[in-house]
């Protein structure tokens, strides 16, 4: 029974909560002295049950809690909405730097992760449009855990699929959930360059993710994974990331932006911004 | 038609003695004059006389005088003490070449003039066809035994001449003949004249070693050669060929007058040794320098006008001119557009007495001198800030070669910078020269009061590495360290009137950490602008908030990545809209720009103020405020009494309470460079700690709290089961329970 109270504590981050709002007590204390603390802890959590938390906040905070991630990307969506809406197209190093208006400190190397899942390359200089960039940037950032794991599974799949086609045993790479960033960085360059085949039976592949997403944070439900296959035989990582982005029940799911016919042209959900804002 | 004093009958076939005045109507002069140069020294220039000009002289004086009667002989007219009108202008000729012959050093202009052509017989030689042989009769050969005149004859060759060895003048002019030949004979010849021929070289002079006079003036000449012979050879004309160098002329001891005027001739050279010479002209060649001057110790007169000479020092050698020298053309060259020529020609030749045909007075020396003293001073200021602007410039490419460098290290613009921080911060500080730069700058302080314009130098290990300097109202840094100069003492009224401060070299970092400095130091500042400063993200724009106004802003593309962005000037209006930018780059600012960014950055105030509690929104807008005050205060002297520290906070916090306040909603978008952010993620991590403690006591706390209580929930339902049991049972024999509850009472006593 206890371990079901700790599982709950670690589950909804509320620790990680406390020990940031009273730090953030502690602080806001040292420079007004008159603050009362009731008063400040309801409005942290006002906050952070309105999802406005991540505002302007350190990048080890964003991540720190799937709440705050989504936080993000819906305060990311809330800003630059009007961007989106002239249509502007923007290359991956300006979207980071609207990013850094919002987390000062927010890596580069994201915003690239994500850009590789809409251009599929190492492109800095294309241009992405705004609702291309916010969805995969939803998928990249609040499920930067599952597409690890995603990636592990497809990698590891693949190679016992090349360990089975080929005759001669080649050296492997066997991902584990341990793997360093290095190793991970040679599956990459082995997915890239030598495998010949480029994707996997989906239906394993969904299987072994199956089995797998119970280690990972945050992730969509099966179901849900599922019906983003659909009919699919054969799936490889991209394609199944990309898909991922696309499905608008995933986006559901997440609860964090308008569907994709929604974000612009509908006057409500910019009704409702600007009433979330004038509230 | 040139005119030559030594020109014999120019018009031969008139019949008629010619007569050049040695005073023509100066109305008649013509643009060519300096060509003829060559007359004598104090007669000088003479007019060239068109046909016209020569007819309408009056010259009834000369018919007068041409009645003399013409059987004088040469030995009468050897004293000449006649005056020049009285004697027949034949008569004049024969004293002119009497002077030559008794080498009279003055040499007159006075022209003299032949009589008609002679009268001669032309007749074929037997052994030389081809070639005229001349006769003359004997009485006219008695008439004039030294002189001949065979001009405009239509020579073609030099005609053998029959008994002429008496000869002394023998003229000519204006024939074709293309070759100088059959004269060997002629042992007594003292002048020759072959102007205006066809002669291409120069030859069969050499045995006429009585020569005093040669003329070979337009003719088709291209070397001077051949003339070692002519030992006694005074004058020599030589102007109007194709020669290109000066040469061969140092073997003729006596030469005193040298005209080489229209040649192409490029330098005026090889004339060491011509002791006699005293004349000298190259008035249209295409010199472009000039030798040997201080090396003719008798020169009185040099001409080198319409040449191609640039520059005094093509010229230098005018300085070592002998005191000689009292005529000198230098006009037209390129070098007379020089307002200072004429000065630095006087001041080097103190000499002259005609310069450029004008008189020159002591007068003009001494502004010349006054002039030159002034334009020396002139050039050696030029010279100092020649080498201040080549420290400049070193300084200059050593910060950007150090730029180059520390950015090629990282991909990113401040990643590097962050890393090598420290590392060259000790790496200066272990060379023992602990101020680094400051230390090593130059001790004179730099002040320049001609251009108004200081500049501070940086200098570290012999080199040049940074470079600030202040002109006008600008102020420029150049190199990554050149922010320490902000430091300097740049006077106050310098530092009053700048208004603007451009940025080359250094990190955005660095100068957003120095912004309130700058804020402070320069209240006039309004405008701003960035090269090669890395700026890469919009969050480092949001430093700029912190000034007081800004009317224009050039963020040059080169090494500021964030020009690139579609959106920074849309950022750039929005996020510093309250210090009225005008101008971006250049370009005004529209009002649709103004409004098109607060439209598409609008949300993030909105959001700012509407989303964020108000707290954190507070604590943010102190943020701001706090480093500015905390900055007002330590700019204040490090004066560490609280009280007025505290009043100053006070003060700051309800002036920015004013209208000039940037928008609440702001407050989030501050940049936090590198050491605040770090101070300031440092105490925040303090505070977490702390209450990682709390929490964690609290958690284990509360959990043990929640086992506590669910194993009471799980044992209480047993525990009331038992004790109602318990009660029930005792209830069942009341006196069994009296007797038993007795028997405890008495046995605990």
């Amino acid at each position: 029974m206890a371990t079901a109270a700790e599982e709950y504590l670690k589950k909804s981050h509320l620790l990680t909560y406390f020990k940031d709002a009273i730090a953030q007590l502690l602080e806001h204390r040292e420079h007004n002295p008159k603050i009362i603390p009731q008063r400040f802890l309801l409005d942290y959590f006002t906050s952070v049950q309105q999802g406005n938390q991540s505002l302007h906040r350190e990048y080890d905070y964003v991540t720190a809690t799937p709440s705050n991630r989504r936080s993000l990307v819906k305060l990311f969506y809330q800003s630059f909405e009007p961007i989106g809406r002239r249509g502007d197209l923007l290359n991956i190093k300006e979207y980071h730097a609207l990013l850094c208006l919002l987390c000062p400190d927010f890596p580069l190397e994201l915003v690239q992760k994500t850009a590789r899942i809409i251009l599929t390359e190492d492109v800095m200089d294309c241009l992405v449009s705004f609702p291309d960039f916010l969805y995969a940037f939803q998928v990249q950032f609040v499920y930067e855990d599952f597409l690890k794991l995603c990636l592990e599974v497809y990698s590891g799949l693949l190679a016992t699929v090349l360990r089975a086609n080929s005759s001669q045993p080649t050296v492997v790479v066997v991902p584990t959930l341990t793997m360093s960033n290095s190793q991970r960085n040679e599956t990459d360059a082995l997915l890239g360059h030598q495998v010949s085949p480029d994707n996997v039976d989906a239906r394993v592949f969904l299987s072994l993710l199956r089995d797998r997403l119970a280690v990972c944070g945050s992730h969509p439900s099966t179901d849900v994974l599922e019906s983003v296959l659909g009919h699919r035989e054969r799936v490889s990582y991209y394609e199944f990331i990309t898909l991922v982005v696309k499905s608008s029940e995933v986006n559901a799911q997440l609860g964090v932006l308008p569907s994709r016919d929604a974000l612009f042209g509908s006057s409500s959900s910019s009704a409702g911004v600007s009433k979330d804002a004038d509230s | 038609m040139e005119w030559s004093p030594y020109h014999i009958g120019k018009d031969g076939s008139d019949g008629r003695e010619q007569y050049q005045s040695s005073k023509p109507p100066r109305s008649h002069r013509s643009p060519t004059r300096r060509s003829l140069a060559l007359a004598g020294p104090h007669a000088y220039v003479q007019p060239r006389q068109s046909v016209t000009g020569i007819r309408s002289l009056p010259i009834a004086p000369l018919q007068g005088s041409g009645m003399t009667p013409r059987d004088k002989s040469v030995e009468r007219r050897d004293a000449s003490t006649k005056s020049h009108e009285e004697v027949d202008p034949r008569q004049r000729h024969h004293e002119f070449i009497q002077k030559r012959l008794s080498s009279t050093s003055t040499y007159t202009s006075n022209a003299y003039s032949t009589g008609k052509g002679d009268k001669v017989v032309f007749a074929e030689s037997p052994s030389v066809p081809g070639v005229p042989v001349v006769y003359r009769l004997p009485e006219d050969k008695q008439e004039n035994p030294e002189i001949l005149n065979l001009s405009r004859r239509q020579l073609s060759v030099c005609p053998i001449l029959e008994g002429e060895i008496q000869l002394k003048l023998l003229n000519f002019q204006h024939n074709m003949i293309t070759r100088i030949q059959h004269l060997s004979c002629l042992r007594n010849l003292i002048f020759l004249d072959l102007y205006d021929n066809l002669i291409e070289e120069i030859s069969g002079l050499s045995s006429l070693t009585s020569l005093r006079i040669l003329l070979l003036g337009k003719n088709r000449i291209s070397k001077i050669s051949n003339l070692d012979k002519l030992v006694k050879l005074d004058v020599l004309d030589l102007q109007s060929n194709k020669i290109r160098f000066i040469e061969n002329l140092v073997q003729l001891p006596l030469l005193r007058i040298v005209d080489l005027s229209g040649n192409q001739i490029a330098s005026m050279e090889n004339l060491a040794g011509m002791d006699s010479l005293e004349e000298l002209n190259l008035n249209r060649n295409v010199i472009t320098e000039v030798f040997d001057i201080d090396t003719l110790p008798k020169i009185k007169k040099l001409c080198l006008g319409s040449n191609r000479i640039q520059t005094f020092d093509a010229v230098r050698c005018l300085s070592g001119a002998p005191s000689t020298l009292v005529e000198l053309t230098l006009e037209p060259n390129p070098l007379c557009e020089d307002p200072s020529y004429k000065f630095l020609v006087l001041e080097s030749v103190r000499s002259l007495k005609l310069f450029d045909a004008k008189r020159v007075t002591d007068d003009e020396y001494r502004v010349a001198s006054i002039v030159l003293k002034k334009t020396e001073e002139k050039k050696r200021e030029e010279e100092r800030m020649d080498a201040l602007k080549e420290r400049r410039r070193v300084a200059i490419s050593n910060a950007e070669r150090k730029w180059k460098a520390q950015q090629s290290r990282g991909a990113f613009w401040s990643k590097p910078r962050r890393q090598e921080r420290p590392n060259s911060g000790k790496g200066s500080q272990g060379n023992s020269r602990p101020s680094s730069a400051s230390g090593q700058r130059p001790p004179r302080p730099v002040t320049q009061p001609a251009s108004r314009s200081q500049s501070q130098i940086g200098n570290r290990e012999g080199s040049l590495f940074y470079f600030t300097e202040l002109e006008g109202n600008r102020l420029s840094f150049y190199g990554i360290e050149s922010l320490q100069d902000l430091e300097k003492n740049w006077g106050s009224q310098a530092v009053a009137g700048v208004t603007t401060i451009a940025f080359n070299f250094v990190y955005f970092d660095d100068i957003a950490s120095n912004l309130y400095k700058i804020r402070a130091r320069f209240p006039g500042l309004a405008n701003l602008v960035f090269q090669n400063t890395g700026l890469e993200s919009f969050q480092q724009l949001n430093a700029l908030n912190c000034l007081r106004r800004l009317e224009s802003i050039v963020i040059e593309p080169e090494g500021n990545p964030v020009v690139e962005f579609q959106l920074w000037k849309s950022y750039l209006l929005f996020r510093l809209s309250h210090l009225g930018i005008r101008q971006i780059n250049g370009q005004e600012v529209t009002a649709s720009e103004v409004v098109s960014a607060e439209k598409l950055f609008g949300n993030l105030s909105h959001i700012s103020t509407a989303k964020l509690p108000q707290s954190r929104l507070l604590s943010l807008l102190n943020d701001a405020r706090r480093k500015q005050v905390l900055h007002a205060a330590s700019i204040d002297g490090g004066n560490d009494a609280s009280s007025r520290r505290w009043s100053l906070i006070s003060a700051e916090l309800k002036r920015s309470h004013g209208p000039s306040v940037e928008a609440i909603g702001k407050a989030g978008l501050q940049y936090h460079h590198s050491e605040t952010s770090q101070k300031k993620t440092q105490t925040f991590n303090e505070y977490s700690e702390l209450a990682e403690k709390a929490i964690t006591k609290l958690k284990s706390d509360s959990l043990l709290i929640n086992k506590l209580r669910q194993r009471f929930e799980q044992q209480w339902p047993q525990m009331v089961k038992k004790m109602t049991d318990s009660a029930l049972n005792d209830m069942r024999s009341l006196h069994a329970y009296m007797q038993h509850s007795l028997n405890s009472v008495s046995t605990m006593h």
